[in-house]
């Protein structure tokens, strides 16, 4: 089963829940020009992501988009690789990069719970923005943060080794 | 070839081996899908940097004609290839201003 790049997952993700594809929009939405994403739209096509009659009534095969979702090898190639780029792009001081933090802290208890109430605020925060659909004005952020055991983690990064 | 082919579609199969400077029967074969050799390889290529100017990207040339080694997996091969191909098209259709 092939996994996705990310201009794929990119596209999918910009017209999800719409019927119709308006390739100009989708050009505002997205940073590549036209004939990159009529590229794009023919890879989808090829891996039974997306069915067209033509190129303005277009369906996503949720079944297959559901399969690549849940295989672990392809999810671990794609976050693989955004985390590569993502990490690229912060040390050659690409504007577009927000922030990169990645720091071994130590936490009281205290700190701790404070951590996970401020964790809570941010899911929430998240959880409502995931209800936006693409609009003009709006602009597409990625957010990636995670956080645990500094040594469970390193004990995992050698133990998975040969498995 | 398929980016060879893509570049240059305009042009007959006599064009493209006086272009090439390599046989009609041969350029056919190649279009057909024979193995390239090295020199007809740096010919096509020498012909796609001449329509896509000197920053044209050597890591597809490279890839295609193996000198960077392809992991032994395929899964990792096929994705990369993949990637190698999209980037290599963007590179091809990047609004140049």
């Amino acid at each position: 089963m092939s996994s996705l790049l990310l201009p794929e997952r990119e596209l999918i993700d910009c017209i999800k829940d719409q019927r119709e594809l308006n390739i100009e929009e989708v050009m505002a939405f997205m940073s590549f020009n036209k004939k990159f994403i009529l590229k794009i739209i023919e890879n989808l096509k090829t891996k039974n992501i997306l069915h067209f009659d033509s190129i303005q009534r277009i369906k996503l095969n949720q079944a297959e988009i559901e399969k690549v979702n849940t295989n672990k090898e392809n999810l671990e190639e794609e976050v693989s690789d955004i985390l590569r780029d993502l990490f690229r792009a912060y040390l050659l001081r690409k504007d577009f990069v927000m922030d990169f933090v990645m720091e071994g802290i130590w936490m009281s208890p205290f700190e701790e719970k404070l951590l996970q109430c401020k964790k809570a605020e941010l899911t929430s925060l998240l959880s409502s923005m995931r209800k936006n659909r693409p609009k003009v004005g709006f602009s597409k952020k990625l957010i990636v943060y995670a956080g645990c055991d500094y040594s469970r983690l390193s004990r995992f990064s050698v133990d998975s080794l040969g498995s | 070839m398929k980016t060879f082919r893509r570049v240059y579609s305009k042009e007959s199969l006599a064009e493209l081996a006086a272009l090439t400077n390599i046989q009609k029967t041969r350029v056919f074969r190649i279009l057909n899908g024979a193995d390239l050799k090295w020199k007809e390889a740096e010919v096509l290529n020498q012909l796609i940097k001449k329509k896509f100017g000197s920053n044209f990207s050597d890591f597809f040339y490279d890839f295609v004609l193996g000198k960077s080694k392809p992991s032994d997996d395929k899964k990792i091969n096929s994705r990369e290839m993949e990637k190698r191909n999209l980037s290599y098209f963007y590179f091809l259709t990047e609004d140049r201003k």
